[in-house]
């Protein structure tokens, strides 16, 4: 059965209010939660999203973690239904680039490509992007072999003997999918041991076309038109080693999408924004929720509490407003 | 039921109304090269044209009607051509099926509406090409960023009448992908020989294209 992902509202989309009382950066799982609830308080709301609706969460096959899905759920389908959701309580929804955000003083206001809209309040949810390795080669062979979306280009390495570096949840969770592809995958894992968890590890361990490099550093990544070999560095010996391979996929953190804010709000030496526990940020009416903000723990159960407890911080500061008005 | 779900059936039917223009889709369908892909491709779009008098299907035999193949200059079956009352060089290849289905949705959109939102820099910049460049740009179903890189190119498509847009699922043309060495999607082609991968914002888009055909 073909699956056909629609988004209904979309690049064509004008709008014609500028104003509103919420205005949501970013329509991942926290964006399109706190949509929701601030849908639910008939607070006016936009979602400005620059890429697709879904966030990181849309572009996972498989997740197994999110409460109320025994079998499962891929991240297309769960951010499709929050979408829903999310429209259904009257949030308006914006694909475009955000350009440039005033958020210092009281009406704050987001410019995008084509047009600019204002609001009381802000909630940032704008979400990470994988982060790179930053090592020879990487650049060079960035989409001639080195990938950071296994669901995008898993076709292109059919039968073929890849590295996947990172052996955290996401590397694991990512492995397992691309080995319905490839013929062997190599881990390369800084630390001497996985980070990923426990259950992921066992199902990994079980497959036989798999090696791991522990307490491994990748040095650099080697080829002529693409891809051939990387080279590693055992950290406990300082032995090196190339290994022939034809594909990298990298798992290896997150970097924030901060690079809009960082001059007017508090961030950590990561560039993740710093809130309190009512994420509120170091800026009056703007508040920080999900994978963007400091915290220790970034799924799409934890995105959703924040979505929820944003958009409540961010109505009670809007009733506040209005008392005194 | 059929592959689009009554829930979206229903939507598109609203969306489809308020078109000013009513949308052409030439759709060039085989038996015998890439069946499988074609006979997805012909019940998507069958679909879709039931859905509103505002979309017009008509199906080309790709082996059979070589001066309508020759005179939209299409290179392989399932091809899409998206138009309103003159071809104005949008192209798909392959089952607009997954995140490609947006991409389909769009396309229809800007020409049923007759306009677009995009910045007065990048329309004026565009509008000011005046040689003929063919942009293609390679994607994938699954790949969720692939539809914006779709957008773009067939926005600029549509500005200016000299520039080609032409979309291609990688999977199902491995052969082309090989030959234009492409490895992560969205790869966006200029002129058969300039390329760039992944998304880009407008601005920058324009500024890679005019650095492609200079
Ligand atoms: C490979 C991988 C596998 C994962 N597997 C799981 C799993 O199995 N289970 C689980 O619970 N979690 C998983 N996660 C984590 C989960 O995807 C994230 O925790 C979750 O998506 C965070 O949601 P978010 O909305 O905070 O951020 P994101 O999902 O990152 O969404 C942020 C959105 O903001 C948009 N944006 C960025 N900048 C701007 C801007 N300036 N203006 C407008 N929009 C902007 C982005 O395009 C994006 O759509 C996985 C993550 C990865 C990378």
């Amino acid at each position: 059965m073909l699956d056909l992902k629609f988004q209904s509202e979309g690049y064509n989309t004008k709008l014609e209010e500028r104003n509103y009382d919420v205005i949501i950066l970013g329509g991942g799982p926290t964006g399109l939660t706190a949509g929701i609830y601030t849908g639910r308080a008939l607070l006016k709301t936009l979602i400005i999203e620059e890429n697709m609706i879904g966030g990181e969460a849309s572009s996972t096959e498989l997740i197994e973690n999110y409460p109320g899905f025994p079998d499962g759920i891929s991240g297309m389908e769960l951010t499709e239904r929050m979408k829903k959701q999310v429209e259904k309580f009257g949030a308006k929804i914006v694909i475009n680039h955000t350009d440039k955000v005033v958020l210092t003083s009281k009406i704050k206001s987001v410019k995008t490509d084509s047009e600019e809209f204002q609001s009381k309040a802000i909630i940032i949810a704008t979400g990470s992007s994988p982060k790179s390795l930053n090592i020879p080669g990487e650049r060079t062979f960035k989409g001639r072999g080195v990938s950071y979306c296994a669901t995008c280009d898993a076709p292109f390495f059919k039968s073929k003997d890849i590295a996947v570096i990172g052996a955290g949840s996401s590397g694991i969770q990512e492995g397992l999918f691309l080995l319905e592809y490839v013929k062997s995958i190599k881990f390369i894992e800084f630390l001497p041991y996985m980070t990923a968890e426990k259950i992921l590890q066992e199902r990994i361990k079980k497959r036989e076309n798999v090696e791991f490099f522990l307490n491994h550093k990748l040095l650099s990544i080697n080829g002529d038109q693409t891809v051939e070999s990387i080279t590693t560095e055992n950290r406990g010996t300082g032995e090196k080693r190339d290994i022939p391979i034809s594909g990298v996929f990298v798992f290896v953190g997150l970097k924030p999408n901060t690079e809009l804010f960082k001059d007017s709000i508090e961030l950590d030496k990561e560039g993740f924004i710093v809130a309190d526990e009512h994420l509120r940020t170091s800026l009056e009416g703007v508040f920080a929720a999900g994978d963007v903000r400091k915290k220790i723990l970034r799924q799409v159960a934890t995105a959703v509490g924040d979505g929820a407890l944003a958009a409540f911080s961010a109505k009670t500061y809007l009733e506040r407003l209005k008392l005194k008005d | 039921m059929g592959l689009i779900n009554s829930e979206n059936a229903k939507y598109l039917k609203e969306h489809f109304r308020s078109f000013k223009n009513p949308v052409n889709i030439l759709y060039f369908n085989s038996k015998k090269t890439n069946p499988d892909f074609c006979n997805s491709t012909r019940l998507i779009l069958n679909e879709l044209s039931s859905i509103s008098p505002k979309i017009n299907l008509k199906i080309f035999d790709f082996e059979k009607e070589k001066n309508e193949v020759q005179k939209y200059n299409i290179m392989m079956p399932p091809a899409t051509v998206i138009q309103s009352d003159r071809d104005i060089g949008l192209r798909y290849y392959g089952i607009p099926s997954g995140y490609e289905f947006s991409t389909l949705i769009n396309s229809i959109t800007m020409v049923g509406r007759g306009r677009i939102d995009i910045s007065d820099e990048v329309r004026k910049r565009s509008s000011l090409l005046k040689e003929k460049v063919e942009i293609m740009v390679f994607v994938t179903p699954s790949c969720p960023h692939c539809p914006r890189a779709a957008a773009i190119v067939h926005k600029l498509a549509f500005i200016n009448e000299n520039i080609k847009g032409t979309v291609i699922e990688a999977n199902e043309f491995p052969e082309l992908s090989k030959e234009f060495k492409v490895m992560t999607v969205p790869k966006t082609i200029i002129n058969k020989n300039h390329s760039f991968e992944g998304i880009y914002r407008d601005e920058r888009f324009v500024e890679e294209l005019i650095k492609g055909i200079s």
